[in-house]
Order: structure tokens, then sequence, then C-alpha cells
């Protein structure tokens, strides 16, 4: 789960403007710090809480807090045993996609923090969709985690080459998949957040 | 007196120049080809050798001779500098120059033989010149530049047919000299080289269309020839462009009847042949014995070698199959984690399960659907592993005739429910019920199912997947066609490998194609690819005719209707 907000990010999760947070933030009102060495202003996630509580600003939305995953991939079978995964987790919302054209379609409407993408798509391959999210630069932030039962060690370089994060061949264990994905979305790992 | 046709038909031979036989005298015809090519009479000369040949080289030295010998003294000489014949020889020279450079694009095609025919083409022009050039010259400048039969008696086309089979030229020259008017396939049954055929078909088009020429009839048009003869129409252009820049190269024709001492130069040069064929004997020997060493240190190489193709193939192989079985393995291992994580829930002594119902429940909701799921799985897996074994080491066909109509019915009413999942149309006109073929019912079903599946995968939603059903002389030729874009040029090289994994995207066991083509092997026919033109890639495959079927339907339940008009129709999205 995110631990620390951005002014930004503090500023969607309570429906108000970035300069509000800021004003708040430096009179005092709403607690945090500051990136040492950088006047960047970072807000904990109990002090965001604390903030939303003394103003009476529903809280749902950072208690909710879920990640959205984009899940790309055409087995139906493997895209169900992934999403029930991910689903018990409790940690992710998730939408899926079936082919390229689809996932190409989703992450602008869907925006998700990180897309689950299979390499070998029926449309388009998944190293294009890389290339395709990595060049539209308002999608800077999406992670990209690539799953594919291709082994070779030349083609998976050359996804990392055209924009994703990580890769992952499968099969795979479900618990590292959500250990990778956590860590690209830095939500530390489940023994220390949840109980 | 005779009419110039008639004439022309009576020719003992069109004679050589003097200048070439002196070149045939003193070295080997392939050292002095390319000196004496451009001497109409000459090589007419090699075609007739030829015709009394089972192979057509340009090693045929002493009969070469022996012919030319023979008639020495015959008329039948021109001068093609002359007024008439200057026309109809560089005609012929050009045809005989862009017909071998196109050969030179065209697999298989012979560019010694397009030269042979794109200079001989004209050959009724090339002997009405040998009789009466003045009068070839008066033709040619009449309004349609065509010969006149009330005067001649023949045209040019017949001529060169009569003189074909006179000379007793090879048949696929005959086909070139007389035939250009008919298409291909017509020719084909006339004994043409149908690739030849075609490549002089489109010099004499290319010539006809750049410059005055001898308005020789072709059957074809020019974007046709360059289809069939998969042409670049750019390339092609700028080699006829060069051709027709060129300037010929002056050249003296001297009669052989000018120089008194050629037939002795001949003679001589015959019976030199003749003896030195024995004394090059060990020579011969020791160049076997040369090859041969040179074979075997060649064999010990090409061990070394196959064994890395053979583990590259193999390299290529286990990645495609790897892709492909990793895919299922993945839900079956996803689906027992989560079995192993539900059990863990239930951890713990045995009576804190106070509901027995309760326990019952969430196994029958959390476990037993994964176990349904990974069931599912190890056959999908086991699908793979079949379909591999039917690429790798298909049964033994039990042949037998087959109806054409049949097996089409079959391969639809399996494929249908696709096409409609897809959104593609499939036509299929009713193959004629006398269509039959020699193959195993079950792999021809197989091998042709996976050509029209291929095809529905391949064509865009709404698309559409045509099948139809040819004869051509032994073999019945089942045609799938699409209006997908087609295999990309790398793909093209690997059709039919097995699980080709350089495939960027795209699903399925890639054991489809190959499947096809190694089932249709088995029954000694084929699949070939045929390209992607205008938005329709075609695939072939084609089975070994056979007389009237004895075999009925291979299973009675097919879900389609007859049109009124007898053309079989699914119609996927009706």
């Amino acid at each position: 789960m995110k631990t620390v907000f951005t002014t930004g990010e503090a500023a969607k999760i309570c429906k108000v403007s970035q300069q509000t947070i800021i004003r708040c933030f430096d009179n005092g009102q709403l607690k945090g710090f500051r990136v040492p060495g950088s006047r960047f202003r970072r807000i904990p996630r109990e002090m965001l809480y604390k903030f939303m509580k003394d103003n009476g600003i529903p809280t749902d939305a950072l208690e909710s807090g879920k990640r959205k995953v984009l899940l790309v991939d055409d087995d139906s079978e493997l895209v169900e045993v992934m999403t029930k995964f991910l689903e018990e987790d409790g940690r992710f919302e998730v939408r899926v996609a079936s082919t390229g054209f689809d996932a190409g379609m989703l992450v602008k409407e869907y925006r998700p923090d990180i897309i689950v993408l299979d390499v070998m798509l029926p449309d388009i391959n998944g190293k294009e969709v890389c290339q395709r999210v990595r060049a539209d630069n308002t999608l800077e932030d999406v992670r990209i985690l690539c799953i594919s039962g291709m082994i070779e060690e030349d083609k998976i370089q050359d996804l990392k080459l055209s924009g994703a994060d990580d890769f992952l061949p499968k099969p795979f264990d479900a618990e590292v998949l959500i250990d990778r994905m956590c860590a690209l979305l830095e939500i530390e790992s489940m023994d220390t957040t949840t109980a | 007196m005779k009419a110039l046709g008639e004439a022309a038909v009576d020719l003992p031979w069109l004679s050589p120049c003097a200048s070439s036989l002196i070149a045939l005298a003193r070295a080997a015809l392939p050292s002095v080809w390319s000196q004496v090519r451009t001497d109409p009479g000459l090589v007419l000369l090699l075609a007739r050798v030829w015709g009394t040949r089972s192979h057509c080289s340009l090693a045929c030295d002493a009969d070469l001779l022996q012919e030319a010998l023979t008639h020495l003294t015959d008329p039948g000489f021109t001068r093609w500098d002359k007024p008439g014949a200057a026309f109809v020889y560089r005609t012929c020279l050009r045809q005989a120059r862009l017909a071998t450079a196109l050969a030179e694009l065209v697999p298989g095609c012979d560019a010694t033989k397009a030269w042979v025919g794109g200079l001989l083409a004209p050959l009724g022009w090339l002997a009405a010149c040998a009789v009466d050039p003045a009068e070839v010259q008066r033709a040619l400048e009449s309004a349609q530049a065509n010969a006149d039969p009330s005067r001649w008696g023949l045209d040019p086309s017949p001529i060169a047919r009569r003189l074909g089979t006179r000379w007793h030229l090879p048949a696929w020259l005959r086909a070139v000299l007389g035939h250009l008017a008919l298409p291909a396939d017509i020719a084909e049954t006339l004994g043409a080289d149908r690739l030849l055929f075609q490549v002089v078909q489109l010099a004499v088009l290319l010539c006809r269309n750049a410059a005055p020429s001898l308005d020789l009839p072709v059957g074809a048009s020019v974007g046709e020839l360059l289809t069939a003869l998969r042409l670049d129409t750019a390339q092609v252009e700028t080699i006829a462009g060069e051709i027709f820049q060129a300037d010929e190269p002056e050249k003296t024709w001297q009669a052989p009847a000018e120089q008194p001492l050629l037939a002795d130069l001949l003679d001589l040069a015959l019976r030199n042949r003749r003896q030195a064929a024995p004394v090059a004997e060990p020579e011969l020997h020791r160049s076997i014995d040369r090859l041969h060493a040179a074979l075997e240190t060649q064999a010990a190489d090409q061990d070394g070698r196959l064994q890395a193709l053979k583990l590259s193939a193999l390299a290529e192989f286990a990645a495609g199959a790897g892709h492909e079985i990793n895919n299922p393995l993945a839900v079956i291992s996803g689906q027992a984690q989560y079995i192993l994580k539900q059990l863990q829930a239930l951890d713990g002594p045995a009576d804190e399960i106070e509901n027995a119902a309760e326990f019952i429940d969430h196994v029958h909701t959390k476990v037993v659907p994964s176990l349904h799921k990974i069931v599912g799985q190890t056959q999908r897996i086991h699908a793979i592993l079949t379909d591999l074994m039917q690429f790798a080491r298909p049964a033994v066909p039990k042949a037998q005739t087959v109806s054409a109509a049949a097996v089409v019915r079959d391969v639809l009413a399996a494929v249908h429910a696709l096409g409609e999942q897809r959104h593609v149309r499939i036509v299929c006109p009713e193959p004629a019920a006398d269509l039959a073929f020699r193959a195993d019912p079950v792999q021809a079903r197989t091998a042709l199912a996976a050509l029209v599946r291929n095809a529905i995968e391949a064509a865009p939603a709404d698309g559409w997947v045509n099948v139809h059903v040819e004869r051509h002389a032994a073999w019945i030729e089942f045609v799938v066609e699409d209006s997908g874009p087609g295999p990309s040029t790398l793909a093209r090289e690997h059709l039919f490998d097995p699980f080709y994994s350089g495939r960027s995207a795209g699903r399925g066991r890639g054991l489809g194609l190959p499947t096809a083509w190694r089932l249709a092997r088995h029954q000694g026919g084929d699949v070939r690819f045929e390209g992607s033109i205008h938005g329709l890639t075609r695939f072939v495959l084609s089975l070994p005719a056979a007389g009237v079927p004895d075999a009925p339907a291979l299973n009675g339940v097919h879900g389609h209707h007859a049109e009124p008009n007898g053309a079989l129709l699914t119609e996927a999205h009706a």
C-alpha cells in the first residue's frame, strides 16, 4: 500500500486543488516533510488521513487505495486464475484486455498503475504495446510487467529495451508475480503492511 | 514462282555466318557462345541438334559441326544488315537480350534457352528474310506492318510452326515459335516450358510496347505475366530500358560460300574433336577421381554441418514448443497454487472445523473448479502433443479414390463454427462431381481443414475465405484464398516449420500449415503458398487426381445445403 503521497496525489484523493494542499502544508494544517536536499513536499499516509478526518473529507478514497492493474493476455483460463489471485489479495483492482488493440484503448481510459502484459498477443506483439505506451508521455508512470512462455534471453532483453520494467516467464509462482508487481509499484511487501 | 510463305517453309536451313562457323571450328561452343549467339543461323542449328537430344546444353560441338557440314552448301543465307532483314534482326536481338535478363530473375528458368527462345520467336519472319528481304521490307512498310497473306501464301506464325516441325526443333521451342498467342496453360499441354514460355511472351510484349516491332500476337498481358513470374515491375522496366538503349555492335555477315576453305576447316575440326575424345579419357578419369576425393571430404564436413543444423532446428522447435506448452502449464500451476492457498486457509486443529457442511461447501466452491481446470489444461497439452506426433510421423496413408466434393463438404462442416465465431464468410462453389483424387481420405481432410482454418484465422473480421477445386492434368488442386494481409516476408520462409517462433504475434499451435504440408506430401501431393496479391492470400493443396470416386462421403452429417445455383455457402454472420 502506498505510504507517502505527493501534493498532487493528495489533491486528487481529497478532491481539492494542488494549491490548496500546498497552502495547508505550508501553514502547518497538513503535516509532512520535504525531500532532503530539495523543496519537494511529501505527506505520510497517516498525516493525510488525519488531515482528511479533521476537515470532514470522506476518507474512503484513501482507504480503498487499491492499485489499478490492467491484465493483458488472450488465454482466458490464465486470466481467470490470475484475476482470482489478484482480487483475493485485496490490494488490486483488475481489468482485462485480450488483444493488443484492446489494451491500447484501455490504457488511456482506465489509466492503470501497472500493466501485466503477455508478449504473444493475437494481433500485435507485446513489444509494440510497450513501445506505444512509452511513446505517450502522459503514461510515463505506468509500470509494465511482461509475462511469456517465451524463454529466449535475447528476446527478453529486447522487451526491456522497448520499455518493459520487468519480465516473468510462464509458468510462474503467483506470490512471485505479486511480489514483483509490488516492487514495481513501490508497495511494501505483504508481511509489514497487512496482518 | 512460289509464294514467299511456301518458299520459306521449304528452306533447308538458315545458314550461319562464315565467321560463326570459323569460331566454332576453333574452339568449343561454350567458350565462343557469347560471340556466336547473335547469329540466328547458328542458334537455329544448335536448336536442331537439341531437338535430337533429351538435354539442351551447349556441350554438343561435334554434332553441331556435323550438322553444319551437312547443310553447308544449301541455300538460306541472309545478310542481317540489309533493309528488311535488319529490322527483323534488331527485334530478335532485343527479345533475346530481354528474355535472358528476365530468365535470370526467374528461378528455374534457363537463361540460355531464354536467349534461344527470344531470338527465334519470330522464326517466320527470319525465314521470310532468307527468301526475300525486299518483300519483307515492303510488308513492314505497309500500314499494319503485317504480312499480306494473299501475297505471301502463309503468315509468319504458320511458317514458324511448319519449320519447327520440319526441322525437329525441341517441343519447348516449338511452343514459343508458333503458340505465343495462346495462354500458358494451353501452351503447356503442347509441350511448352511454362516459365520459359511466359518469359519470352513478356520479352516480346515489352519490345512491342517500347519500339516498332513485329507485332507477334501474345496471349497474355504484361501485368498478368509480371504477376505469374513474380517479377518486380520497376526492376523489369529498368532492365528493359537499358537493353533498348544499348547499341548493337556492328557485325559483318559473310556467306559460308564466300569462304572456300570453310568445309575443310569444319571437317578437320570435326575429326579433331572426335579423336580428342579418347585422348581426353584418362584426363577425364583423373578429374573424376579428384571429384570423388573432394566429395568424400565434403561428406565428412557435411556430417558436422548436419549435426549443427539439427541442433539449431531442435532449438527453434524447443523454443516454439516451450512457448505453446508453457501457457497451459501456467494455468495448471496457477490453479494448483490456488488450491494450496485454500487448503492453508483451512489449516488448524481439526476441531476448529465446526461445521462439516461449511467445510465441504468451501471445498466445492473453491477447490473443485480449479481441479477441473487443471484436467482441462492437461488435455490441452495432450492435444498439442498429438498434433505434433501427427506432423512428425503421420500414419501410413490408406489411399482410396475420394470425391473432392465430399471432402470439401466435410471440411466446411468442420470449420463452420470457427468462421461464424470470427465473422468470416466462407464461399465455396460445389466442386464438379467427377473431380476425384487418390489419397487417404482422413489425412486429406485434415490437410484441407488445416488450410481453411488457417485462412479463417488470417482473414480480418467481416473478411472472406474462398475455397475452390481445380483439375490440372494429373492433379486435383484445392485453392484456398483469404482476404487477409498474407504472411510477412520473413514468415514466408517458415510457413511450414512447426511452432515457428519467429512469429511476433498470433496464437494457435503453429502446427496447422506444417501439418497440412506434411500430410499432403505423405499422399504424394503438396501444399504451396502462391503469394499475396491485391488483398488476397492463396494456398494450394494438390493431390494426385483419380478416375471415378469409389468412396462415399466421409461422414454423413453436413451442416450445409446446396444453393439453387449449385454453390455451397456457409453464411457466418447471416
